[in-house]
């Protein structure tokens, strides 16, 4: 299964390791906010909002290397957008994986 | 290269630094303005008393998108006719359609991985490089 790693974003920094800090500093920052935002959402049932919500953290789980991730959620953004709400779990499961990978 | 002036309109703060980044590493003289959405961008637009060489824009930003932000920016004289270049990673043909329709001079998809993402930054400023040289 896979895990969320440094691959991408150490690509993007190259030997700037103060520019990777940057980038995590701000995911660290923003994502549970986004996280919050999209769990609201979900919860009222304002589906459209949620599927931006999970456009905004899609940037977050790619910067964190996780590929099946990315597409896991590209495909639950665009079924939220019709209300269809079959990959929830599984979603929830990448965000949880973030979650303990950046803050535990 | 000359460097070119370019607004860069991105709600997201880690594409901003990427996009600055490259920018950066193709020309260290570019110089890069920022706008987390359409407002705050025509508000920059309105402010500054020159013009832009080019302006990059996202779709998807809260309070004014980049749909709302084209709009405005092109039934303006002093902004009309500044290229716009979308950078999205909005593949939908509805979106795209829409974008050609307000008139924007590219559509750029953004790559996942950066190397393949410099590679088209670097030519996209190229390109309007020479566009800006054959206007002079």
């Amino acid at each position: 299964m896979e895990q969320p790693n440094l691959y991408v974003i150490k690509e993007i920094s190259g030997d700037d390791v103060e520019f990777q800090n940057s980038i995590l500093d701000i995911i660290k920052i923003e994502f549970p906010g986004e996280v919050t935002s999209f769990k609201e959402n979900f919860k009222a049932k304002n589906f459209v909002e949620a599927a931006n919500n999970v456009h905004k953290i899609k940037h977050k789980i790619s910067l964190l290397g996780l590929q099946k991730g990315v597409a896991l959620a590209s495909e639950f953004e665009a079924l939220l957008k019709e209300g269809n709400t079959t990959l929830h779990n599984n979603f929830l499961e990448v965000l949880d994986k973030i979650h303990v990978y950046l803050y535990d | 290269m000359k460097s070119l002036s370019i607004l860069l309109v991105d709600d997201d703060k880690i594409e901003r630094l990427k996009f600055k980044k490259a920018c950066k590493e193709i020309n260290p003289n570019n110089m890069i303005f920022e706008a987390i959405n359409g407002e705050a961008a025509l508000s920059l637009l309105h402010q500054k008393n020159f013009s832009f060489d080019l302006i990059i824009s996202d779709i998807n930003m809260p309070r004014m998108d980049g749909f709302e932000f084209l709009s405005a920016l092109k039934t303006n004289v002093k902004s009309k006719y500044i290229p716009v270049v979308i950078m999205s990673t909005s593949e939908h043909t509805e979106d795209l359609n829409k974008c050609y329709k307000l008139r924007i001079s590219g559509y750029f998809s953004k790559p996942l991985q950066y190397s393949e993402y410099l590679k088209k930054v670097t030519s996209l400023l190229q390109y309007w490089d020479k566009a800006n040289l054959a206007s002079l």
